[in-house]
């Protein structure tokens, strides 16, 4: 039975921050790469959601059929470039 | 040297790093792939106390999708934008992290790491035990803590590396 009172909030709430962290450096509209328009991140979204099920959760948890801290860190990722990347200078 | 064998070490093409000819197909699929990655590295990192992997596995990861962006779109057209002060910023905080939950432990027991958080032995009041128990159904305590502050060294550490060693042609080309 599927319970969200009993969610793990911990790796949800780290792993957006850590995801966040690494996104803020992540430029997603750059020429020469992938550009990401809303109907390529609503794509990664389903690909990701797909791959999250596949995966599981991990052992001993058992809020959600689904890999949590995997679809929090996409959305950390995601939350940061979008935030932040755009802004990001590197060195090189 | 072999007589009429003449050993030409510029015969070897290396790969140029700084340029931007990797095909379309490479360039699209790349990016999108290399985000997966990191959430995977992610998640190894957060497994790492009820799974196999932890902090050094996950870390790599993460530094294996940088790498496989800077190999796909050269150095100079990476969408992974490191900048020298990110890498050692990173770098500093996650071996701070880790030396400083190591001297709590020392602090407070009287043992370097003591896992304060599990507290196993009951020798920590249960109000600092809770500040550092970390919200999951183990109780493992800080071990997850130290999984992500190896896993920010390793990340960066790595990734420094291959950004470093693809440098060195440009810096060659300029002088």
């Amino acid at each position: 039975m599927v319970s969200l009172a009993s969610l793990v909030i911990g790796p949800i709430i780290v792993a957006i921050i850590f995801g966040f962290v690494v996104g803020s450096r992540i430029h997603l509209n750059l020429e020469n790469s992938f550009t990401f328009t809303l109907s390529g991140i609503i794509a990664l979204i389903i690909g990701v959601i797909i791959m999250a099920y596949g995966l599981g959760q991990y052992p001993t948890y058992d809020d959600l059929p689904i890999a949590t801290a995997f679809l929090s860190a996409i959305i950390g990722i995601l939350l940061g470039s979008v935030l932040l990347g755009g802004r990001a200078k590197g060195d090189h | 040297m072999v007589e009429g064998k003449d050993i030409k070490s510029t015969d070897k093409k290396s790969p140029n790093w700084n340029s931007n000819e990797s095909s379309p197909i490479l360039k699209i699929m790349t990016l999108p792939i290399a985000i997966v990655m990191v959430a995977m590295g992610i998640m190894t990192i957060l497994g790492g106390h009820i799974t196999p992997g932890g902090g050094f596995q996950g870390g790599a990861m993460i530094a294996g999708a940088i790498i496989f962006c800077i190999v796909v779109y050269g150095v100079d057209g990476t969408p992974f934008k490191m900048s020298h002060r990110f890498i050692s910023t990173l770098e500093s905080f996650g071996a701070l992290a880790y030396v400083l939950l190591g001297l709590i432990g020392l602090a407070l027991t009287g043992s370097f790491l003591y896992n304060i958080g599990g507290n196993l032995y009951g020798v920590v009041p249960q109000a600092i035990a809770t500040i550092f128990s970390y919200p999951d159904v183990t109780h493992a305590g800080i071990v997850p803590y130290l999984n992500i502050a190896v896993g920010l060294k390793v990340l960066v550490g790595l990734s420094a590396v291959v950004i470093a060693f693809s440098q060195f042609k440009k810096l060659a080309e300029e002088e």
